[in-house]
């Protein structure tokens, strides 16, 4: 097995310290950085993500294959800078105003990072001015988490502002949460849906090559 | 703030000018009788006073005569004017009793809300001032502000007859039935548990605070999600949702009382009060109080003071005559629940000490004292320590597997001694544990495959692991029909959520209160799990801190045991209402130490990086 295809397998089985390993010797080698990123921390959450997705994985696998693929990226990333590595795109994610439920946002966000994003984290009961900041800073895409039927309001609450500050035809507005539906996406006029948080992370990448 | 000196309990506790001695002991825990309420009209608190005090009223001396000359003193009517020593008849204290179960114990005067007593109706002499209510007060020996409604004195008007003997029911000050002595029939109370995952409801005789029975039923509400959250979207999203939630949870609680007085031959009829704990969100939905600000920031209850009900509002089949009492609630998300667990923990007792109560169900409460500080917060647990949501998961029941031992081979503990059905919390936590320790499970929580633990583990641990397509699985037994029993990837991983968010939950909230794990004098571990829950494993999978295992505590179904503290001595409902209010609460789900904690926590032994 290469030592990239061996980072993806550590980050899969969520070994942390060997994950770790494999991606010094990488640096250490000279592998350069986009490769170690994209065969070998993408490759390897790509699985997880799929696994996810086909419920072979449930979410303790997740939380800690991601975890294991943020030590690494924490140690790749002075080389992504100074290899001028750029991320895939930029998202501000947040559970909407009322929401503090996190566990759902927490793994889309690493989904994303685990997929190339540079991830703004606005965390929990994020209001409507908060993401349009974000975008103002360069966010691409604006993702929102609802858990409870009762938050789900604020979404569109979210969307319109985005559209009184006029910046809705600048970025794209992804949805997701137990409670929210392709339908409901569609009625506040969300740009996409993610069922699960893989889903998610695909979608995303859709969106900036659509 | 004056000494007063209680020979007979040899102890010494401050007294302020402007409370009389009765109120003042009972506040120290000295509980004397006081069927007319502290009025002085019933001479049942008398003791005996020496020191500085009010000279002897009119009420004294008419009651107790010639013994006021011997320091004899009613408590209601004393109030100190300086330090004094009194001692203390035993015919003038409240009767104590004793609750103990699953490791909760507590001593406390035995005054139930509801209190059936006997007189024999009399004819009236000319100099019987008063109306017949009057004179039944009287003879009932009832607090003064004793009331009756309507229905029951057009009763009254057409039952006492001269020479009867009848049976009186007081609830609080309320006189509900007055009927002929039937020496059959029964005074019951019900301590409720309403729990996200399971209905326990334990049977009281109120006249002698014994148990006549209980049972537990998985809440019907499961059918429409397993935890609150998945309760409150069905309550407020659904047209008929919150109807069908308390219609479910009425179904499950009846259940319940009926499987509870199955081998008694009584009826629900001889239940006459019904004391509730439960989650916020479960009292809610059981009271039929739409719960849609418990699902929005900042969580905040409708209600959370105590409550009484008639059990018709409620839709309950016990005595139409009765009470529902809802004990007090702290926040959206920790409820009476917790503090009837408090109460059963003595939590309302400043022992000096810092204690941590963990009640662990669906949500997990966590309480930490410091001195006379007290901090709650919740964390969402999920069912898994309960059974729920495991592929063999059971309660704790007959032909629950409740402990796991690892030799050669598997040792099991059924409940009953029964051929195995599934697996219960206790079971849940010692096969996590053993796994774990045999080196079958890793850090991450992954079951491993046979063939890489050949030569490693015993032929026969490994013979029991299966392949499956969603990982490998550990067969515990067979059941009846011969087919496996078994512990899946999956039940892994439902055990790694749960423990991660009690521990992260710990571990945040000790983090607020600048308290450190290793300054805890006592970790009490509470929640439906079956009678062994074996403390080590719970360490070792990093359920709790890692603290001497002497100072951690297994109480059992305190909520429950809370629930009936306050169905057989008044005191602790006033108790509880205190702590409700004092108690300071803390949010921490969704912080970032609780998220970066909480991941951590999903690992097991020395991955724990904590």
């Amino acid at each position: 097995m290469s030592q990239l295809a061996t980072l993806a397998e550590h980050i899969i089985n969520g070994k942390a310290p060997l994950a770790l390993k494999a991606t010094e010797e990488a640096i250490a080698a000279g592998t350069p950085a986009a490769d170690i990123l994209q065969k070998g921390l993408i490759a390897g959450m790509q699985v997880v993500g799929e696994r996810f997705r086909n419920n072979e994985f449930y979410v303790p696998e997740v939380l800690i294959a991601a975890r294991a693929m943020k030590m690494s990226l924490e140690k790749l990333r002075p080389h992504l800078i100074d290899q001028h590595v750029e991320p895939v795109g930029k998202v501000a994610i947040g559970t909407c105003r009322g929401d503090l439920h996190d566990i759902g946002k927490n793994l889309v966000a690493m989904m994303l990072e685990g997929a190339g994003f540079e991830v703004m984290d606005l965390g929990i009961d994020v209001g409507p001015e908060k993401f349009v900041d974000a975008v103002k800073d360069g966010a691409q895409i604006v993702a929102l988490s609802a858990l409870l039927t009762t938050t789900m309001p604020a979404m569109r609450d979210t969307i319109q502002a985005l559209k009184d500050a006029g910046l809705r035809d600048k970025v794209k507005v992804i949805i997701g949460g137990a409670p929210v539906t392709q339908d409901f996406a569609d009625d506040i006029g969300a740009d996409a849906y993610g069922r699960d948080a893989a889903t998610g992370a695909d979608k995303a990448r859709e969106l900036l090559s659509a | 703030m004056y000494r007063v000196r209680v020979a007979s309990d040899d102890k010494e506790i401050p007294a302020p000018d402007d409370v009389s001695l009765l109120d003042t002991l009972a506040k120290h825990g000295v509980a004397l009788t006081s069927p007319c309420g502290g009025e002085g009209t019933c001479g049942k608190c008398r003791i005996q006073a020496t020191g500085d005090l009010n000279p002897p009223t009119i009420a004294e001396r008419t009651l107790l005569g010639d013994l006021v000359r011997h320091g004899f003193r009613l408590s209601c009517q004393c109030i100190p004017q300086g330090d004094i020593a009194v001692t203390i008849p035993d015919s003038s204290r409240v009767p104590s009793i004793r609750i103990l179960a699953g490791g909760a114990r507590r001593d406390v005067p035995f005054f139930p809300n509801v209190r059936r007593r006997s007189f024999t109706w009399k004819k009236l002499e000319l100099d019987d001032t008063g109306s017949q209510f009057d004179v039944v007060a009287r003879l009932l020996n009832a607090r003064a502000d004793l009331v009756i409604d309507l229905p029951e004195v057009r009763e009254l008007s057409r039952t006492l007859k001269e020479g009867q003997t009848y049976d009186g029911t007081i609830i609080g000050n309320r006189l509900v039935e007055v009927e002929p002595t039937d020496p059959d029939a029964s005074v019951f109370g019900v301590a409720l548990d309403i729990g996200t995952t399971t209905v326990v409801a334990h049977v009281i005789d109120l006249r002698t605070g014994e148990s006549v029975g209980t049972a537990s039923a998985l809440n019907d509400q499961t059918h429409y999600g397993g935890d609150v959250i998945s309760r409150i979207n069905h309550a407020t999203s659904m047209d008929n949702g919150l109807q069908e939630l308390q219609d479910a949870v009425l179904t499950t609680v009846n259940r319940c009382f009926d499987m509870a007085l199955e081998r008694s031959d009584k009826s629900l009829s001889d239940i006459y009060e019904i004391s509730v704990v439960g989650n916020t969100t479960m009292l809610h939905l059981f009271a039929g109080v739409y719960p849609r600000s418990l699902g929005q920031l900042p969580y905040s209850p409708v209600f959370s003071h105590g409550l009484d009900v008639p059990p018709n509002l409620l839709g309950l089949d016990t005595n139409p005559r009765g009470n529902v009492h809802l004990l007090p609630s702290i926040a959206g998300y920790v409820g009476a629940d917790t503090v009837g667990a408090m109460i059963a923990a003595s939590f309302d007792e400043d022992t000096g000490k810092t204690r941590l109560l963990a009640d662990i169900g669906t949500n997990c409460e966590l309480v930490l004292q410091r001195g006379g500080e007290l901090i709650a917060c919740s964390t969402p647990a999920g069912p898994a320590f309960e059974g729920a949501r495991m592929d063999y998961g059971m309660m704790a029941g007959p032909g629950a597997i409740e402990r796991v031992e690892f030799g050669e081979d598997v040792v099991l503990r059924v409940i009953g001694d029964a051929t195995p059905i599934g697996i219960c919390g206790s079971g849940v936590v010692d096969i996590a544990a053993e796994l774990y320790r045999a080196g079958i499970l890793d850090e991450t929580g992954r079951i491993q495959s046979a063939d890489d633990l050949v030569g490693i583990v015993s032929p026969l641990l490994c013979g029991r692991l299966h392949e499956q397509e969603k990982g490998t699985a550990f067969e515990l037994a067979t059941n009846d029909d011969g087919e496996p029993i078994l512990f899946t990837q999956k039940d892994v991983r439902e055990i790694q959520l749960a423990k991660a968010a009690i521990r992260s939950g710990i571990e945040t909230l000790l983090d607020v209160a600048g308290v450190k794990a290793d300054d805890l004098n006592e970790v009490l571990i509470a929640g439906g799990f079956g009678n062994y829950l074996n403390k080590e494993n719970a360490r070792l999978l990093g359920m709790i801190p890692d603290i001497p295992l002497e100072r951690v505590r297994f109480v059992g179904n305190a909520a429950l045991v809370g629930a009936r503290l306050a169905l057989v001595s008044y005191d602790m409902r006033t108790r509880a209402a205190k702590l409700a209010h004092t108690i300071r609460h803390i949010q921490i789900a969704g912080t970032p130490n609780f998220r970066m904690r909480f991941t951590e926590a999903m690992l097991f032994g020395d991955g724990f990086l904590m």
